[in-house]
Formats: C-alpha cells, structure tokens, sequence
C-alpha cells in the first residue's frame, strides 16, 4: 500500500496569504508522525486541506491513497479525527452520540467503546456541553477509535490539558492505534517526543524538515567550544550552525546537520584555538526553539 | 435512504420542543381562523386580533425551525464534527427535506385544509389551490428559509442576513417606485415564486453538494437583491404580454375594432379651472363588433404625443384602475404631464395611444332578494354585514380564490336598474396563495355611481328590491394602438372629479 499521507507541492492561501506553501510531506504505513511548529504554522490548515476541509489551492495531496478532494465517506469511515476546537453535538450525551455514530461505520467495535468508555470513566449520561475539556477531547476519542481506523488524525489533541489527562489520551491512543498510521499536530513536544516515530517542522507554512525521530535527535547538536581569548565569531559562519552566542571564552551554537567526524573537523578549522569542545544531544523542545528562533530571527 | 433516516430520526429526537412549539401555533392559528375569519364580523374579535399575530408567528415559526434544523449540521466553517465523519451528503439534504416536508409542508398542507373544511368549503375541489398555495409558501418561505440556513452558522447569523434584507427592503421602498396592478399584479408574483423556488433551490443543492459558502453567501445577497428590487422593476408591459400568453384568445378578436371618434365629444372645461396634476384627458373611442354578453376593460394605457413626427412627450404604461363605468367604453381617459399640457394645450397635437386590453364574458346572474342576510355566490358565501344602512358593505368569504368579478345591479319590478362592478380584478389564477389563511375575503360594493340617472338609495329601500349579481370571466387580453391626429388637448380634458365627457351640443 502506498503512504497514507502524501503531499506534493500542497498550497493552501487564503485570501493572498500563503498558509501552507508547498508542501512535500509523506507519511509511512504505520507510522506516528508529528507535525509541529509555533501557531500559526500551518499545521491545522495543513490538517484539514488533509481531511477535505479545505481545498487546496495548488498542488495536490492524498489521503489511504485517494486525493483529498475525492474523499468520500468511504475513506472518512477509516479516518478516526479528533481536534481541539471542533464543534460537537454538545446537546448529546456521550452514549447518544456513540450510539448516533455506530450506523455510519460498518467496523464499530461495541466492546472497544465500551472499554474505552470505561478507561476514560467517561459518563455516558451527561451532555457533551456539561463534560470538561478533558472529559469531551476522551469522548471525541473513543467516539473516533471505536471503529479502528486506519489512519488517525489529531489536531492538537493535548491542547490545554491537565498533564494527567494528557497521559491518559496518550496511553488510550497507544493502546488502540496499533497497526494504524497516527498524524498529529502539536507544540507540545515534551509528548511528541515520548511516542512519535517520525516528525515534521512546519514553520510559516513550509515545511523545514521531516524525518524519523531517532535521525533528527541524532542530527542536532548542542556544540560549546571553549577558547583561550574572547571569540570572534568567523565572518564564513556555517548556514547549519544556528542561534551562536558567545560569552568569555565560550562559544554555543546548535549544529543542525551534525556528523561526529565532519561536524568536529569544521569546528576544529573554525575555532583553532579551541581548548575544548563540548557535545550535547538536545531533547526535542531544545530543537524546536533553536529553529523557532532562528526563523524568527530571519524574518 | 438508510444514512438519511438515521439523521432524520435524530433531528427529530433533539428538535421535538421546537417542533412541538411551531405545531402549537399552528394549531392556534387553524382554530383562530374556523373561529374569527367570518365573513360578517365575528362573534370573536379578539380572536381576529390573535388570528393576524399567529398568522406572522406561524411562517416566522416555520423559517425558524428549517434554520434550526438545518444549523443542526452547519455547512459553512471548518469545525463541524460531521465534516470528519461519513456523513453522504445527499443523505444529509435528504434527511433535511424529510424533516421539511413532514413538519412543514405536510402540517401547512393540514392548516390549509381544516381552514377551507372548518369554514365549510370543500377540499378536495379546492385541492388545486391548495397544492398551489403550497408551492407559493415553498418558494416565499421555505426554500428562502433553507438558502439563508445553508450560509449561516446560528441564529445570530439569521439575524443578520434578516437585518441585511430589511435595509435592503428598506432602500428599495425609497429608491424604487412601486406600483400596484389591479389585474396583472399575479404576473410579479408568480413571476418572483418561480425565481426564489429555482435560485434558492439552486443554492440550497449547491451548498449540500459543493459546500461554498462564499459563493454561496453572493448568490443569496443577489437573489434578494434581484427578487427585492428587480420585481418592481419589472415593466407592466412585459407583465401584459405574459398575461396575454397565459391566456390565449378563444374567439377572433380581430372584429372588435376601437377607432377614434374625436368629434363626439368636447370639453366644456374652462381652461382655467384646469389646475390639477397630472391632467386627465378622455379620448373619445368608438367600439364595435363587440360580441353581445361581452364588455370590454382597459387594464393599461401608452400615451405619446407628438408634434409632426417628433414625439414630445411619452407617459409610460399606465395602470387602469376601472374608477369609470367601463360597460359602455366610450372614452379612454389617459394622464399627462402639467407642463406639457401647459405647453401644448391649445396646439393640434398627434396622440398616440396603446391600449392593453381585456374582454370579459359575462356569465348567469344570481338573483338575491336585497335585505337577505346570507347568500351564496359564485363558489363563496356572502353576508350582508348592517342591511339597515346604505350602501350595505356585503363581504364574501372563499376558498383560495376571490369571488370573480363581478357587475352588481339592484332592481326591482318596474324600476331601473344601479350597475357597479365588483369582485375581483385580478386574473391570476389563484389568489390566496400567500396569504395567511387559505380563504379570501371580499367586499362585494353596491355604489351610487356618478352620473347614474338612478336613485339607487331609493332602490334599496324597497322590499321587494334584488341584488343581480352577474359574474364575468376573462376570456382574452390584446393590445389595440390608436392614432388620434390634430387633437387639442383643450377639447378633452375632464373636469376634476368627472368620470366622463359630455357631448357638447
């Protein structure tokens, strides 16, 4: 089977602004991919040209192998979407709405709501509008689980909630998401980080980079090269070494393309006087506001 | 249609309070009408007061169900859950129209047919205009009801659409002139049922199956715009010329000639009474080979005077409205302009004159002793609602359709006879189709008419006086275009408040 996700040049403008702005993006089969980026990135708009949403205002994109603008309730029924601001049927309660949304999948799993109604302790009287935050993001969940999708689509599901509920979606997701293909958006990271395998950085609706998370951690680095004298920064300053301060003696910068034998030679060639040269792995939040704040920056 | 029911069912079973609430009134206002809308007064007038506040309730109660149902799955946004779950969207509309139809058209259908059997007319001959008057209330409420349901998100949004509509509205009544046309005003009306019923169902598919709420929103601001104020743009000529398709000419109407006849009467008006505007002037018209038992009715005049061949001055299409005895159609009085007749008042004139023109058939007259309470007529129920004064207001109660028009005559053995006409003078088909209630009411009017030599009081007065009451039915509408060459306008002014010029001697 192909991708589940796949854009190509995808574009997204509303209105003359560019939201997202071609978009190459593809999401291995079984994968759990994150898509992160400061507000405003493009990740939601990214995610519902995805769900058909929105039309693409150029390039294309498909979804289980079908193009986004053909969906039809076919591909829908194997598309299990949870995001932090839709609008539910808040007059519902949480064992109307399940049992509203069992006729229009041929796969719902009664056992499996009930059991995910159970771990979530969610009460199956009480309207969506009377239900926490917390407690409506469980009730989407189960609600988009219960028919076990293929793909699993969330937009920032973690949104605003309590660190225990956080883990409690996190662990149901898990738990039901095997086999299937998980695309989330986030700036959530310190999450992000605990379950993802792949993951993009979307920044002013381009995408910076995509790549499985065992690669990216191995790709940044935190460099401290310490000098004999007060450093000058070189005037041929690498385009990979981002966010460079300097202070006494001591130099730091973030290596974005970092490769132990190429990566030492260069800072060798750069800073000869060094005396010493530290190298620090970077846990994912330290990535993301390194290239935030290079982008910033830049514009 | 399995997907379909299964929203139905569900719509149902969370708006039940608002349905509960529209049928209520619904109710109210079916036992209201069987109760109040009587032809003489009613024994209940505060329930004439409450049947005219449920008669805007009621449609106001049906567009606020159709938007609340339709806002149940909102179609413009980006956050609806349904848009993320496999909804089919023909089910959806689908779903939509079934809860319509059986909420609304079916429970409009039933208060129309309680109405017209509570009031003792017959339903199943009046089935025609009742499905008629379906059709109507379809395209001016529901389907209207749905497009801006469609565009919208809430009810605050209804709310702004309908703000939006009114200003709309509002500028059309100062911006746009208005007038009404006594026969062929039925021609506007359908004309603008059958564009709300193809654009707003247009939009209304569109929106189901496309979901572009932008271009959406643009043709509901353009449907408005174009029904609002593209309507009373429309020409009374066109509007003619529909009227003459509709109704296709039974006999030769090629014998019935209108010519001039400016030498059988002059005006003996001073030309400095002549004050009024616009200026009424009577053409004189001879008529022949009129078919007997037929009259023949002006519903529109063209008026251009020229000087030479340059025309000076065009008036447009102007609607008649039957103030003069038109049994004996000897005259043709047309308006101009003060200043042109100021100006040319004393010059010979050529008058060019179009005539929009209908033939009407009389049919059997009904015989009705004069102080009779209550009467039948022509398919509606009659009352004389205070026979002790003069003229006696007579008001007729129908279903759907007014009591034709009609000539009124008062006789009694051995005396003259007081003619008026009466009734109604539209032609459309149906009449009560949007109104609130299914039964049309009219007054039937006995006038002393001006220049009548009858004493038509002292007819009244008489015991043994008759009301004939002689239906007409409309049997073909032409055009005739005269020319009436070295006129002066001077010679065929009306006095002011007369109907008519006399020959003078």
């Amino acid at each position: 089977m192909s991708d589940p996700i796949r854009c190509v040049e995808l574009s997204k403008k509303f209105r003359g602004v560019l939201a997202v702005n071609r978009l190459d993006l593809s999401v291995p089969e079984g994968a759990i991919y994150a898509l992160v980026g400061t507000n405003g990135a493009g990740k939601t708009t990214t995610i519902k040209t995805l769900m058909n949403i929105f039309r693409p205002s150029g390039g294309s994109a498909e979804v289980l192998g079908v193009d986004t603008r053909q969906i039809s309730p076919r591909e829908l029924s194997q598309i299990g979407y949870v995001s932090e601001n839709q609008e539910m049927p808040e007059w519902m309660t949480v064992k109307y709405l399940l049992a509203y949304l069992k006729p229009f999948y041929p796969q719902w799993d009664d056992d499996l709501a009930q059991e995910m109604v159970r771990e979530f302790d969610l009460p199956l009287d009480r309207k969506l509008r009377h239900l926490s935050r917390g407690m409506k993001m469980k009730a989407a969940l189960a609600s988009s689980l219960a028919y076990r999708p293929k793909l699993i689509v969330l937009d920032e599901p973690f949104s605003g909630l309590d660190p225990l509920v956080r883990d409690e979606l996190i662990e149901g997701l898990l738990e039901r998401a095997a086999g299937a293909t998980v695309f989330i958006s986030s700036h959530d990271l310190a999450e992000i980080e605990s379950f993802a395998s792949h993951i993009g950085y979307l920044d002013g609706g381009r995408l910076l980079f995509s790549e499985e998370m065992g690669t990216l951690a191995s790709h940044f680095r935190e460099i401290e090269v310490t000098l004999d004298a007060p450093p000058v920064l070189p005037a041929a300053w690498p385009q990979d070494w981002l966010r460079p301060e300097t202070s006494s003696a001591v130099v730091r910068f973030v290596d974005s393309r970092f490769d132990q034998e190429r990566s030492l030679d260069e800072i060798r060639r750069m800073f000869p006087n060094a005396r010493n040269i530290a190298v620090n792995a970077m846990p994912l939040r330290q990535i993301f506001i390194a290239l935030a704040k290079t982008r910033r920056q830049a514009a | 249609m399995k997907q379909a029911m299964h929203i139905f069912r569900k719509d149902v079973s969370h708006l039940w309070p608002q349905i509960a609430i529209v049928l209520m009134l619904v109710a109210a206002f079916t036992v209201s009408n069987i109760q109040s809308s009587r032809p003489a007064g009613s024994e209940h007038p505060e329930l004439r007061w409450l049947a005219g506040l449920l008669g805007v309730l009621v449609p106001v109660g049906y567009a606020w169900l159709i938007v609340t149902l339709v806002h149940q799955e909102p179609l413009p946004g980006d956050r609806q859950f349904w848009l993320t779950r496999p909804y089919r969207r023909g089910s959806l509309l689908v779903a939509k129209v079934l809860f319509v139809l059986l909420f609304v058209s079916a429970t409009m259908v039933a208060k129309d047919c309680f109405i017209v059997a509570g009031r003792g007319f017959p339903v199943i001959p009046n089935i025609t205009g009742l499905l008629l008057r379906q059709f109507a209330w379809t395209a001016w409420v529901v389907l209207p009801a749905l497009a801006v349901g469609v565009v919208t998100h809430n009810l605050q949004d209804v709310g702004l659409v309908g703000a939006l509509v009114g200003l709309v509205y509002a500028l059309q009544g100062a911006l746009v002139r208005k007038s009404f046309w006594p026969g062929i005003e039925w021609v506007r009306d359908y004309f603008g049922m059958l564009l709300l019923l193809t654009l707003c169902a247009a939009i209304v598919l569109w929106q189901y199956l496309r979901r572009e709420t932008g271009k959406a929103r643009v043709a509901v601001a353009f449907c408005s715009i174009l029904v609002i104020v593209g309507l009373p743009l429309l020409s009374w000529n066109a509007a003619f010329t529909v009227q003459m398709l509709a109704r296709g000419p039974r006999l030769d109407l090629a014998k019935v000639q209108i010519r001039p006849n400016l030498a059988s009467v002059r005006s003996a008006v001073p030309a400095a009474e002549i004050s009024q505007a616009p200026i009424a002037i009577a053409l004189p018209l001879r008529l022949t080979g009129l078919p007997s038992g037929m009259m023949i009715v002006p519903d529109g005049t063209n008026v251009a005077i020229a000087s030479g061949q340059r025309v000076i001055w065009r008036s447009g299409w102007q609607q008649n409205w039957y103030g003069m005895r038109t049994e004996q159609y000897h005259s043709q009085v047309v308006y101009i302009d003060i200043g042109i007749y100021r100006s040319l008042q004393n010059q010979p004139v050529t008058i060019r004159l179009s005539l929009g023109l209908t033939l009407l058939e009389n049919g059997t007259p009904s015989h009705v002793p004069a102080h009779q309470e209550r009467f039948a007529f022509g398919g509606s129920r009659c009352e004389e609602l205070s026979p002790e004064i003069y003229p006696p207001p007579i008001s007729c109660l129908a279903a759907l359709k007014s009591p034709p028009r009609t000539l009124v005559a008062l006789e009694a053995p051995g005396a003259a006879e007081s003619i008026s006409q009466t009734g109604t003078w539209s032609y459309a088909p149906y009449e009560a189709l949007l109104d609130q209630s299914p039964l049309a009411a009219t007054s039937l009017a006995i006038l002393q008419l001006q220049d009548s030599p009858v004493d038509s009081r002292a007819l009244w007065e008489r015991p043994d006086a008759q009301i004939v009451l002689t239906p007409q039915r409309p049997v073909a509408h032409f055009r005739r275009d005269l020319e009436f060459p070295g006129v002066r306008l001077v010679d065929y002014v009306l006095p002011p408040g007369q109907a008519i010029l006399r020959a003078v001697p």
